[in-house]
């Protein structure tokens, strides 16, 4: 026979002080890894657009990233033009922009300085993407004048970002005509006219070529012509690949800290619980006495109390996740590392993360309950029973 | 009648495994606090005991954004400066993409005039030490254009274990050489850092290395500067310096905006974003849950006890000192816990700088942190006593002479 479960939960109501202090460091713990693992995720889900294998990103041979890289105007033109496996829209018109990039100061509303990304696009920037951005605000700008538009998170982030402010790009005004929305990476950048923008920035070359290729292309091929080229020295790559090598630093140290949070900070909780549950075990000796002597089995006594542990810690998972719920959806910014530009996020709690946060919270209980509740099923009957 | 000092240690003692495991609980949580809280002051170290008579200036527009050589002789120019060296990030690393260090193209002997207060080269080509170091060095850098001095951190990092004399090949992130291959470097000296801010882990080589391989095709990248370090003179108007040079480059080419060195380095913090926001808040998760495991320990003591305090009053104590006694209980727990995790945080100190490498170099525990520890400790104890004992002072000893648990 085996021991009612009602008889664990209605201990726990018992000694309700109790069970929720043990709770509250429980879900600390979990609030903890789970704003940092939502964080992680809100940040990652920016670098994972649909489609992105659609679209290629190409690159001077030996640069990881659009900072670094630099392609002189004559070749982004001839890649355009000549490239085959670029795809074409209705009217012949490739589906391939050139863009500059710059991590420009900019200040925010609240104060201080960050990085703030600047991108020179073409018209086909707005077009070459499965799911292309949208345009919230204003208008797009106009590609011959000093215009900008920017992402929808900046808005209320930086300074001189509101439809009808003016940027100044070293010495030239540029006006703010548009707010746009795109669900990725790019999505808190400001944007402009290409040509315009590395004149105003006194820069000779564009930082990359970005196009739609196709899902079929074959990647190796394509860089065995392009190093084939005398006149290019560039290297192509997967969007969604380059995108993935952008969020290593930011996204590994988010893992790292909540892994290392976690067991720090779970291994306090486990000790609570155990504190918690040796009580309850001492005070209850008498108790386990006559369960003992009802016949019940030392394994459905040391059961009962791994559970009402367990069920300790449980709880302790849904107040933690109670607790960062509010964050869902709040936006924050922060700088990823790989382009040492601040980019717009917001934590994005997901079944995933709330699977998890009650695993670790019902793993935390039982690490913490197995000891008390092995003290407690090899207790004599007879001594038990006199207590 | 007097507190009786040797009940609570007997307390203390009755309840090992409790008392212990809220010992370790509470050394775990402090260590994690001073970790959380060294890692912000790293972050911020940078801008404290920056120079207050150096300023940089930087374009306008962006950190990427190179100025011209030719602006060096107009700030040089202005009234009030002193001397100015370009500053230029190099972004190279040395046979793997994890051997990655900070190199700045400078123009060394300048440098070296301006950083006395910073940096000191404590040896130079052929064994030459001391006073003399400096010099042997700045002949050294005259004579050869591929010259680099390293700071000691570099010497002694096993990965790279760089000798003076030795050629270094480091491979370029930003500007790809003709041939394809790397750019050779030649120590010619150690520096060692004066200032807690400045890592010993930097190279400084010749800005016009790479400006005349650019010049003559050997490699790819544009002619430029970086920023520039300028030295004003002593009591000179710094802001007025800074704001005269900003003047000059109004109509461009490049806009420049001169800031004070610690200005410029506080921007890197501010450029975190709210990194250090997320890091508080977590150290605020990580206090709370440790008071919760304190008080808990404290209040199944006080509750296992209110028979006992019925005892001390009929004896002739008066209610409070129960609740004194588990206040000093948890005062002593806290104390030992928070001693323990003080003493943990200390000597991992040096295992975690070494792991945190580049990214936080000024990670330390220091001596005010082990005072705030002790401090945080010591409240946390009272607390906890605290909302354990009040509710002895409701009870009557007959009331409490009869309760058991």
């Amino acid at each position: 026979m085996a021991l009612p479960t009602g008889y664990t939960t209605r201990n726990l109501l018992r000694r309700r002080k109790q069970v929720l202090f043990t709770a509250l460091g429980i879900a600390f713990t979990t609030a903890v890894m789970c704003g940092v693992l939502s964080l992680r995720n809100g940040f990652q889900q920016l670098f994972e657009p649909l489609g992105a294998d659609e679209v290629a990103v190409y690159l001077r041979v030996g640069a990881t990233s659009e900072g670094e890289s630099g392609i002189p105007r004559e070749s982004a033109r001839i890649i355009i033009k000549e490239r085959p496996e670029i795809v074409r829209d209705e009217q012949g018109n490739p589906l391939a922009a050139a863009e500059c990039f710059l991590a420009m100061y900019m200040e925010k509303l609240n104060g201080g300085m960050v990085n703030a990304p600047l991108r020179g696009i073409e018209q086909a920037s707005l077009e070459l993407h499965p799911d292309p951005p949208r345009l919230l605000e204003g208008r797009w700008p106009d590609w011959g004048a000093d215009e900008v538009v920017v992402g929808r998170p900046l808005v209320n982030r930086m300074k001189n970002c509101a439809l009808g402010d003016t940027l100044i790009l070293n010495t030239t005004p540029f006006a703010v005509v548009g707010v746009y929305e795109f669900d990725s990476s790019q999505g808190s950048e400001i944007w402009g006219p290409v040509d315009r923008m590395l004149e105003a920035l006194d820069r000779p070359v564009y930082s990359r070529v970005i196009a739609r290729v196709g899902t079929d292309l074959d990647y190796e091929e394509a860089t065995r012509q392009l190093e084939e080229d005398p006149r290019l020295n560039f290297s192509i790559i997967r969007q969604s690949e380059y995108l993935a090598s952008q969020t290593t630093g930011l996204s590994t140290s988010l893992l790292v800290l909540s892994i290392f949070l976690t067991v720090i900070m779970g291994s306090a909780a486990v000790i609570g619980t155990m504190n918690t549950m040796l009580a309850t075990v001492s005070a209850r000796t008498h108790e386990i006495g006559i369960l003992l002597a009802l016949g019940f089995s030392r394994l459905e006594v040391f059961l009962s109390f791994l559970l009402e542990s367990a069920q300790m810690g449980l709880a302790g998972g849904i107040l933690g996740l109670l607790m960062v719920a509010p964050f869902h959806g709040v936006e924050t910014g922060a700088a990823n590392f790989n382009t040492f530009t601040d980019i717009s996020f917001s934590f994005q709690l997901s079944p995933a993360i709330a699977i998890s946060a009650f695993a670790v919270s019902f793993g935390l209980g039982l690490i913490g309950g197995a000891i008390p509740a092995w003290v407690a099923s090899n207790r004599s009957v007879v001594d038990a029973i006199r207590r | 009648m007097r507190f009786p000092f040797r009940l609570a240690l007997r307390h203390l003692l009755a309840r090992k495994t409790r008392n212990g495991l809220t010992v370790v609980a509470i050394s775990v949580a402090v260590f994690l606090l001073c970790f959380l809280i060294a890692i912000v002051q790293g972050l911020e170290a940078s801008v404290r005991s920056a120079s207050a008579t150096r300023l940089v200036t930087q374009s306008a527009v962006s950190l990427f954004v190179s100025l011209p050589i030719s602006y060096q002789h107009k700030i040089d120019s202005v009234d009030g400066v002193y001397l100015s060296t370009k500053f230029r990030w190099f972004g190279a690393y040395y046979q793997d993409q994890e051997n990655f260090f900070a190199q700045f193209a400078v123009d060394p002997n300048r440098f070296l005039d301006m950083y006395t207060k910073d940096i000191e080269i404590i040896e130079g080509p052929g064994g030459i030490t001391g006073p003399e170091a400096k010099a042997a060095v700045q002949k050294a850098f005259d004579s050869d254009r591929r010259a680099a001095i390293i700071g000691i951190g570099l010497r002694d990092d096993e990965r790279y274990g760089f000798r003076i004399g030795d050629t270094v090949p480091l491979i370029p992130l930003l500007y790809p050489r003709a041939d394809g291959g790397a750019w050779d470097f030649v120590i010619v000296g150690y520096y060692r850092p004066l200032k807690d801010r400045i890592p010993d882990t930097t190279m400084y080589f010749r800005a016009d290395y790479l400006n005349e391989a650019f010049e003559s095709g050997e490699a790819y990248g544009d002619i430029a500067a970086g920023v520039y370090y300028v030295n004003t003179l002593e009591n000179a108007p710094v802001e007025q310096v800074a704001q005269e040079i900003d003047e000059m480059f109004a109509n461009g080419p490049q806009r420049t905006q001169t800031i004070t060195e610690a200005a410029f380095a506080s921007f890197f913090i501010s450029a975190m974003g709210n990194l250090p926001l997320f890091l508080g808040t977590i150290g605020g998760a990580v206090l709370f849950s440790i008071f919760f495991s304190v008080v808990n320990t404290m209040m199944i003591s006080g509750r296992q006890r209110i028979q006992e305090a019925g005892i001390l009053q009929a004896l002739g104590f008066r209610p409070i000192t129960s609740t004194m006694l588990l206040i000093f209980e948890g005062l002593l727990i806290s104390l030992i816990g928070g001693g323990c995790g003080i003493v943990l945080a200390v000597t991992t100190e040096r295992p975690i700088m070494q792991m945190l490498g580049q990214s936080i170099s000024n990670y330390h525990i220091t001596p005010d942190l082990v005072l705030l520890a002790v401090a945080i400790s010591s409240i946390l104890g009272i607390v906890a006593g605290l909302a354990a004992g009040l509710p002895f002072l409701r009870y009557r000893p007959t009331e409490a002479l009869r309760s058991f648990e």
